[in-house]
């Protein structure tokens, strides 16, 4: 029996079905540990980090420049 | 715990770099797409001449665009922003420079050889293989230089604008790959591993996550950090970006079949598709909403700023073409939409609109902060964007009607049941004057481009002699998270920032999803029977009828003509019996194609005599008066290549193509006897004398063949000898 055969046992369905549950699966496991976790103090530092840096313009220059 | 300050410098040098060139290629691809969108309406302006003619260009202008202009600006933003997110210089600059000069390379030989007419046929991945090799070594060496950033940098948490990127890291290098395995053929020749369904299907897993994680996850990424940056406000929801990432890479390389509905694809690969690509409104939309609030409060800055206003069209575009996208992917819409205008419009609203307006957005706000200077001019910047968006629109709108009127015409029958527009040329001649509108749309944003050279050159010009390199303090790395922030555990989702701090575990999970989807999909694709029926009758080419295939690739055919035939009766009755998936099993690569400027040509064998290619060939418009094809005149005077004749057979063979020793053995001259026996029928017909070993006689043969086997009865082919009963045998 070879490979062949034991994927054409399956049925073409399965694959479809089983691709959505794995996606639905997934999807609830981040939504859920995203959203009602209580780590919104991690995720407010995380989003000011772009804001963290200087844009390397000139008025920061000042600020970053040493020696 | 002692924090070590560290003190480092950015290498901005890179940056200004990539950005250059991004504004060079970005002119260049962009007019050889004007000259394209010309000769659609004068097809005077392809020259007679072979390089300049538009089955060649056609490819130049999508990749020159994409992985020119569109690429060498994901570079400049990734080395820009992950240098700053990461608080660490890139780890080496040696790699940086072969990065871009390998890039550049690249771009050069897919210039020359494009038009040479050197190509794989296959949509965004034309590249021949010494080519395709040089790509996955350069990106080798992109990731590396990422990846070891990512290794000694500054800031423990990984900015979702990272996840993006290490998403188009791992997404592209797998996809490139495995849509370019072949079986080299010659020095610039290959025949891809796959055939027929296959082959369409690995082409269109790969087309479709092209777009998928080189013209959107990168840009996320930079819209996740230039955005917040221009608006001076952090994103909106870090969570919302969160799952917008998870769920984009999880969904979107299950979406690729949609390009491929009512084709010889089996029907449930299909409707996967469709499943999938309608879910993706859900991410798209996400992050579409994520970027527009990040804007609340700083509205009134956009109609200062024209990097805001060049961010919020693009997100818009992002919204409209990812909305439109999933629609058309559905099977009743695509039915209409499929091989018309219809896609290249929707192309065009993503490329134009939401990968070219975050490109110049980009631009602008990096040009002062890069060339240590003011923008040379903010009204130029505002011209461009006015123009710029004046131009997408004229282009759309027009290719949009374009599309649909095309669409409506090829499957609209009169009261008697008969085809309504029974002439091909009569569906394409209506298009001519929305193909004005798009030159003239085209034109205004090639202007605006050009204005954005000039507003770069300029500031260029304005900069110091010698670059300021501002030195950048921050804590070294710790070793790990902090005790309490780990100490919570899963309960203050400290398993993600785990991931998030761990960017090898974390990319590995991105490979996962990606992977895990892709062979969902390929899988039972590659291992099941019941998905290509065969059929006893199809046999491989001769050789001649290879090497004239091989023509047909090389001059880009399937750019314009497709090779099939849906089950659906407006195409049956235009076009003859629906393609088989079994028709398909000998065709390394697929030539499917995705547009109809000219007719299907799946059963275009026997259909007229040789004379009438003969004359089609060297005049189109002396066989159709009104055609828009090029006229193709070198090919009648260009020699056939007899010995890439027998090595494009023996090729085959290692493919599995069924040829004996002996027909490889005398491939030439096999070839050569064809050759006489349709150049002599040419001359009976009245034709001109001395074509039988010319490049034009190998495509007649091809031409000649093409739809034909199935009209065969079995028995006949049986009668033929072993070939018909090996094909039968085949899994």
């Amino acid at each position: 029996m070879s490979l062949t055969d034991v994927m054409s046992g399956f049925g073409l369905h399965m694959f479809a079905e089983a691709g959505l549950v794995l996606f639905g699966a997934a999807f609830l496991a981040i939504t859920v540990t995203t959203f009602l976790r209580r780590n919104r103090e991690q995720f407010e530092r995380a989003r000011l980090l772009p804001l963290e840096d200087d844009g390397g313009g000139p008025q920061e220059r000042e600020v970053t420049s040493h020696e | 715990m002692s924090e070590r300050v560290e003190r480092f410098v950015y290498d901005d040098q890179i940056v200004r770099m990539f950005l250059l060139v991004t504004v060079l290629w970005g002119v260049v691809g962009m007019v050889v797409g004007l000259l394209i969108a010309l000769q659609l309406v004068l097809p005077v302006l392809n020259f007679q001449t072979s390089w300049l003619s538009f089955g060649r260009l056609r490819p130049l202008h999508t990749n020159a665009v994409i992985f020119a202009f569109a690429g060498n600006a994901i570079f400049a933003g990734v080395y820009y922003s992950s240098q700053r997110l990461l608080k660490a210089r890139m780890w080496s600059d040696a790699l940086g420079r072969l990065h871009f000069w390998g890039w550049q390379a690249i771009i050069v030989a897919a210039a020359i050889s494009l038009p040479l007419g050197y190509s794989q046929s296959k949509e965004y991945a034309e590249l021949e293989w010494p080519i395709d090799i040089a790509i996955a070594i350069i990106w080798v060496v992109f990731a590396a230089n990422f990846f070891g950033t990512l290794a000694r940098r500054r800031e423990r948490h990984l900015y979702v604008a990272l996840w993006f990127y290490i998403a188009t890291l791992v997404a592209i290098a797998v996809l490139h790959i495995f849509n370019n395995l072949v079986v080299v053929a010659g020095p610039m020749k290959s025949y891809s591993i796959y055939a027929g369904v296959q082959d369409a299907f690995m082409q269109w897993w790969y087309g479709h996550n092209a777009v998928a994680f080189f013209l959107t996850t990168p840009f996320l990424g930079m819209m996740y950090y230039f955005l917040p940056k221009a608006a001076e406000r952090p994103v909106y929801s870090y969570r919302l970006s969160i799952l917008h990432f998870w769920t984009l890479v999880f969904i979107y390389i299950w979406a690729g079949p949609h390009h491929l509905h009512y084709t010889a694809l089996p029907a449930w690969a299909s409707t996967l598709g469709m499943l999938f690509s309608v879910m993706l409104w859900m991410p798209s939309w996400g992050g579409m909403i994520n970027g527009l609030l990040t804007l609340r409060g700083a509205w009134s800055k956009v109609t200062d700023d024209p990097v805001l206003k060049f961010f919020v069209v693009a997100i818009t575009f992002y919204g409209m073409s990812t909305f439109e996208g999933p629609l058309m992917s559905i099977k009743s819409v695509n039915a209409l939409s499929h091989y018309t205008d219809w896609t290249i419009a929707h192309v065009h609203a993503g490329a134009l609109g939401w990968v070219g307006f975050m490109v110049f957005g980009m631009i602008y706000w990096l040009l002062p902060r890069l060339f240590q200077t003011e923008l040379w001019s903010r009204k130029l910047a505002e011209l461009h964007f006015w123009i710029g968006t004046i131009g997408i629109l004229l282009y759309i709108v027009a290719i949009y009607a374009a599309g649909l009127t095309q669409g409506l015409m090829f499957r609209a029958f009169d009261e008697s049941g008969r085809l309504a527009y029974p002439d091909f040329i009569e569906t394409t001649m209506r298009l001519i004057p929305m193909y004005w509108a798009r030159v003239l749309g085209g034109g205004l944003y090639i202007a605006g481009m050009v204005l954005c050279a000039w507003n770069v050159v300029m500031t260029w010009r304005s900069a110091p002699a010698t670059y300021a390199e501002p030195v950048h303090e921050a804590p070294a790395l710790a070793a790990a998270y902090p005790a309490e922030a780990v100490g919570a555990g899963f309960k203050r989702a400290a398993w993600h920032r785990r991931w998030e701090g761990m960017p090898l575990t974390f990319s590995i999970w991105v490979v996962v999803a990606v992977v895990s989807a892709s062979l969902f999909e390929i899988i039972p694709m590659f291992l099941i029977r019941s998905n290509v029926p065969t059929i006893a009758a199809v046999t491989p080419y001769t050789p001649l009828e290879l090497a004239g295939r091989d023509v047909y690739i090389s001059e880009g055919c399937n750019n314009c003509h497709s090779q099939m035939i849906r089950p659906i009766r407006s195409e049956t009755a235009r076009y003859g019996e629906y393609s088989k998936p079994g028709e398909f099993v000998y065709d390394h690569p697929f030539l499917w194609g995705s547009r109809r400027i000219g007719p299907d040509l799946q059963r275009i064998g026997g259909k007229y005599p040789n004379l009438w290619h003969v004359r089609h060939m060297e005049d189109p418009r002396s066989t159709t008066p009104q055609s828009v094809m090029p006229p193709y005149p070198w090919l009648a005077k260009r020699p056939l290549d007899f010995a890439a004749v027998e090595s494009g057979v023996a090729a085959q063979v290692t493919l599995g193509v069924p040829y004996t020793p002996d027909q490889v053995k005398g491939a030439a001259d096999h070839a050569r006897e064809q050759g006489k026996k349709i150049a002599q029928a040419i001359v009976e017909q009245g034709g001109p004398k001395g074509l039988e070993e010319t490049r034009l006689v190998a495509l007649i043969a091809y031409l000649q063949r093409l739809g034909t086997d199935i009209k065969k009865s079995t028995a006949a082919a049986g009668a033929g000898g072993q070939r018909a009963e090996t094909v039968a045998g085949r899994p």
